[in-house]
């Protein structure tokens, strides 16, 4: 009795993995459809970070757009998929290889992850559909430090010979940041990173760091409640909470980064998909909803469609890995 | 349970406390070999990458062998556990977890979960096959719907439908 | 009175039928996805956030605060039921919780639990009341530097958990500084033993590693100790084990600890980073210092468990100081929340409590009340959860292991994770076999990154000099505070020894149940040892 159903069982097993095998094989290829009578599919769109965070919040406007606005006629699936730093997400949709109906939004990471570790694909391996928006980010130092205005930072700056200045991570924008504004203007930095916001602004309040650039929503609570005083913010215009504030273009600044928020789709995608996508995704940026959410997140707007947002993510990943190998943080 | 009698018939046995003792050497071996290729300080003179590594591998090594060469030299210091008889079962689970990683994403959380259950089941208590059977099957369902319907967070669905 | 007043008006706000009915449903639901192995406070938070999307933000805010204290205590179920704990501030809580569970007194051991997330709630409303501001102004003091400090102290705890098998406990402490370092530095951005996984990079999580040392590795060791052969099953249901209610010597062994922990709690708990874990680590080897009997620490105490858990409780409303007072998110859970007021439309910042009384008081309003609703909801629930401990281990062992699965894989969809929870019940199970301890190395585990993070941080802030943690006051003071709490559990036997110079070890208790038994003796010994 035993024995015959622990053979059953396994013989189960066996076949069922079979079965598992030859389905996910033959998936792959039936996978494209027909390409003109696109979209006839439920869509699947991955986010490569945890429910709450930036490229989350974004993901799901997007889809939140996309359906009451009826522009895309089918379900769409939402599903994190965290993991190394944006890999393993990213990770799963390039696996779907010429699948039209897998879609991902891009961050810093979607730059900086392939850049330090063997991920098996670069940026330039996915089918880009375009840019909405960048996430930029804002320069500020502590209220006590009686600085309001960059040119008194840069001075300051320059005659203490080094500051201390933070932010989150290494292999991030915000270091690419500090090194840039610090070359661009001649004065040297300590950069300290940290692992959460929560810390960083902490180090702050208590007086160990000289400055810090953050994302607008981690501080503009801060700026408004005056512990803090912003003095640049790197966006193309000027935060529409902060008018006052210069922009980095306006004080002679050039080519600094930002997180992109863009589109992806699997690589090998046709392009009339393509094209579909970048359609739809200028209705999108018409929205009202949109416009909201930009403004909410402190978000501007900076569209880039196709081969221009390639060209724009090129020129980002040249200066990451310039800086970055220069500081040793990439081989 | 506990045997008290101290092991004292042969001075030098290895015992598997030492055999331990040696793998978590060697491992912690390989750790600060990988440590020393790591920086120790960074370029503006702080503490660099490699510099806690090193310090945790080193330490780890001498602490294994101090821990080593003390029961080699008096093995009856070591805490005797009991003699198990129940090798086997362990091992045919560990073995039965081990199947259960790979199958997971390819067969899907409910079949796989019905499968192991059952197999560990059986495994442990061969009397009572149709509750096993019921446990088996409803368990994994259950969670499948908690996971998957309520909370929304994806398991492997694998070859089934739902 | 009037500085509750405040308080007062945040509880009536939301003091609806609607609301008690979502706080009802919200701590359920929290609970439920507490005990599923591997979902905390901060991965049900997030899992349920999006569902709070459709309620106005007070019935969210309600449904949010009901969803963390189920949460906070469905990890304290598992960790007493089966040695589980579903985040780092509730590691302390198997220590004692366990044991008791396994002398058949789960029911007792839950309500204690229970009762002290209570008291630890009600005080901690009470301290955001009167002490806010200067627990903020603290909170706002602390750089790398007294992180650094704080870290040391939590460290320093360790002590207590290795407990006398020095050599072995301090390997274990080494093993799980050795998993922290995976992963890429934070230091410098290079990476360290991923062997080029990009599932490594982001090192290797507590959960993973918790739920499979303690979890999984418990059960391994239980097998191989042949408990799927004893009649009378995994848990001691001989004596006692029939009664719901803790005795009245469980209530006076630890009234004292709940509060003690819920004061600890409140203001560890406001630091950023690891207050919780160290808040909750701190609360244990304190009650064991201050036990008139420490020797029963780790084989079920019930003051070893209602300390821990009132301080864990009492950290997660000091967390709220912060990130109310000052927009600073101390710990996960309080980062989800942010991203919660960032939905709502709220600036979080200085300035939310001036500009937003009514939401922040509503929210510790919630906090309060979900505290109650959680005391309420357990007197029904309690009875249901403890007869886990009446099913047997042969049918207990494997669903629990599937449990764990399901649980690890859940959080972030990673097989690898999977690996590396069954990879460390393995790592548990010899760990268990061999005398070294699980505890230190989860522990380790937690507080080691956190340690070399803010010393790199501390000495580049300082260029290089230590003098920063003897220049800075709120560091110096934490620094003085190390060599207290070192000498504390001496002192502390000084004194014993002045005051009854006549009192000897006191072991035999006839009037405690479950001091000693013998079924499952050997597993006790080992473990526990």
């Amino acid at each position: 009795m035993y024995k015959t159903i622990v053979a059953l069982v396994t013989a189960f097993l066996l076949t069922t993995t079979l079965a598992a095998c030859g389905a996910e094989q033959s998936g792959g290829g039936m996978s494209g459809g027909s390409a003109e009578n696109y979209p006839e599919q439920p869509l699947e769109w991955t986010i490569a970070f945890g429910p709450g965070g930036g490229n989350d919040i974004m993901s799901r406007t997007l889809v939140d757009i996309l359906k009451k606005e009826k522009l895309y006629p089918k379900d769409i699936a939402v599903e994190n998929k965290e993991g190394g730093s944006g890999a393993v997400g990213w990770g799963y949709v390039f696996s779907k290889k010429g699948n039209p109906y897998h879609v991902s939004t891009t961050s810093g990471s979607f730059i900086t992850t392939p850049l330090q570790a063997d991920t098996g694909w670069t940026y330039k391996d996915f089918t880009l559909v375009g840019q909405l928006a960048t996430d930029d980010s804002l320069f500020v130092v502590p209220k006590s430090s009686g600085i309001t205005k960059w040119r008194q930072w840069e001075d300051q700056a320059k005659r203490k010979g080094k500051v201390t200045v933070g932010g989150i991570g290494t292999v991030n924008v915000d270091f690419i940041l500090h090194a840039q504004l610090a070359k661009q203007a001649g004065y040297k930095i300590d950069y300290v990173p940290f692992n959460d916001e929560g810390q960083l602004l902490t180090a702050m309040t208590s007086g160990s760091l000289d400055a810090v650039v953050s994302n607008p929503s981690e501080v503009l609570g801060q700026v408004s409640g005056g512990r803090m005083n912003a003095v640049l913010f790197t966006g193309k215009e000027a935060l529409p909470q902060l008018p006052d504030v210069p922009t980095a273009n306006s004080l002679g600044f050039k080519n600094l980064v930002a997180t992109p928020r863009g589109l992806l789709l699997p690589p090998d995608v046709p392009d009339n998909v393509r094209d579909w996508w970048i359609e739809t995704m200028k209705k999108v940026g018409k929205t009202e909803r949109w416009r909201a959410y930009l403004k909410d997140n402190n978000l501007i707007r900076d569209e880039a469609w196709g081969d221009d947002f390639e060209k724009e993510l090129d020129a980002t990943s040249k200066r990451f890995e310039r800086i970055l190998r220069a500081h040793g943080a990439i081989k | 349970m506990t045997a008290l009698t101290p092991v004292t018939r042969r001075r030098w046995r290895i015992t598997p406390l030492t055999a331990f003792l040696l793998v978590l050497l060697a491992v912690f071996g390989g750790y600060a070999q990988m440590a020393m290729e790591l920086e120790w300080r960074t370029e503006a003179g702080r503490i660099g990458p490699g510099f806690f590594p090193r310090l945790i591998g080193l330490a780890g090594m001498v602490l294994c062998a101090a821990a080593v060469v003390r029961n080699v030299l008096r093995p009856d210091t070591e805490e005797a556990a009991p003699a198990s008889r129940h090798r086997g079962a362990l091992l045919l689970v560990v073995a039965a977890q081990a199947l259960v990683l790979f199958t997971l994403v390819p067969l899907g959380a409910v079949l796989t979960c019905v499968a192991f259950l059952f197999l560990v089941l059986e495994l442990l208590d061969r009397t009572r096959p149709l509750l096993n059977l019921a446990v088996s099957v409803l368990v994994p369902l259950g969670l499948y719907l908690l996971f998957n319907v309520a909370l929304g967070a994806g398991l492997p669905q694998g070859p089934l439908p739902f | 009175m009037d500085v509750f007043a405040n308080l007062a008006a945040g509880i009536a706000g939301v003091l609806s039928p609607i609301n008690l009915l979502l706080l009802a449903s919200g701590v359920l639901v929290g609970m439920i996805v507490g005990v599923m192995p591997g979902l905390g406070p901060s991965a049900g938070l997030a899992i349920l956030l999006p569902l709070t999307f459709g309620l106005d933000p007070v019935g969210a805010i309600v449904m949010l605060a009901a969803v963390y204290y189920g949460a906070m205590y469905g990890g304290t179920i598992t960790s007493v039921l089966i040695n589980t704990p579903g985040e780092s501030a509730t590691v302390a809580s198997t220590f004692d919780g366990y044991p008791l569970a396994k002398q058949g007194r789960a029911a007792p051991a839950l309500v204690i639990a229970a009762v002290a997330s209570f008291v630890a709630g009600t005080i901690g409303a009470v301290l955001i009341s009167v002490a806010a501001p200067v627990t903020a102004g603290v909170a706002a003091s602390f750089g790398p530097p007294e992180l650094f400090m704080l870290v040391i102290l939590g460290l320093l705890t360790l002590i207590v958990v290795i407990g006398k098998k020095r050599l072995l406990g301090i390997i274990s402490v080494l093993i799980g500084f050795a998993l922290a370092t995976v992963g890429i530095d934070i230091g410098g951005g290079q990476q360290r033993y991923t062997f080029g996984s990009t599932e490594l990079i982001n090192g290797i999580d507590f959960i993973p590693v918790a739920i499979g040392v303690f979890g999984v590795g418990e059960i391994l060791w239980n097998l191989y100790c042949g408990a799927h052969r004893e009649r009378l099953g995994y848990f001691d249901l001989k004596r006692a084990s029939r009664r719901f209610w803790p005795t009245g010597a469980d209530w006076v062994e630890s009234r004292w600890s709940m509060l003690r922990g819920s004061v600890l709690g409140f203001f560890v708990g406001a630091t950023p980073g690891a207050g919780a874990t160290v808040a909750s680590l701190m609360s244990y080897s304190m009650e064991k210092s201050v036990s008139k009997r420490p020797e029963r620490f780790g084989k079920g105490a019930m003051a070893g468990l209602a300390g821990p858990e009132a301080a864990n409780n009492a950290a997660s409303a000091g967390a709220m100081v912060p990130l109310l007072t000052l927009g600073i998110p101390g710990s996960a859970s309080t980062a989800v929340l942010l991203g919660g007021f960032l939905m709502w439309g709220l600036q979080p910042g200085p300035l939310l409590m001036q500009d937003e009384p009514d939401f922040a008081w509503t929210l510790i309003g919630s906090m309060y009340l979900g505290n109650v609703m959680l005391l309420l909801v357990n007197i029904f629930c309690i009875p249901a959860f403890a007869k886990v401990a009446k099913v047997r281990f042969q049918i207990l062992a494997p669903v629990v292991i599937v449990l764990c699965v399901l649980g690890t894989f859940a959080v972030n969809g990673s097989i690898v994770e999977v690996g590396i929870m069954l990879g460390c019940g393995v790592l548990g199970f010899f760990m268990r076999r061999f005398g070294l301890s699980p505890a230190a190395l989860v522990i380790a585990l937690v507080l080691g990154p956190l340690a070399e993070e803010t010393l790199r941080q501390s000495l580049i802030i300082s260029e290089g000099s230590f003098g920063v943690f003897v220049d800075r006051p709120v560091s110096l003071a934490l620094l003085c505070f190390l060599p207290v709490l070192c000498l504390l559990p001496i002192a502390v036997k000084l004194w014993r020894r002045r005051v009854s110079p006549a009192a000897v070890p006191v072991e035999a208790q006839p009037t405690e149940p479950g001091g000693d038994h013998e079924a499952l003796d050997t597993a006790e010994h080992e473990t526990n040892r």
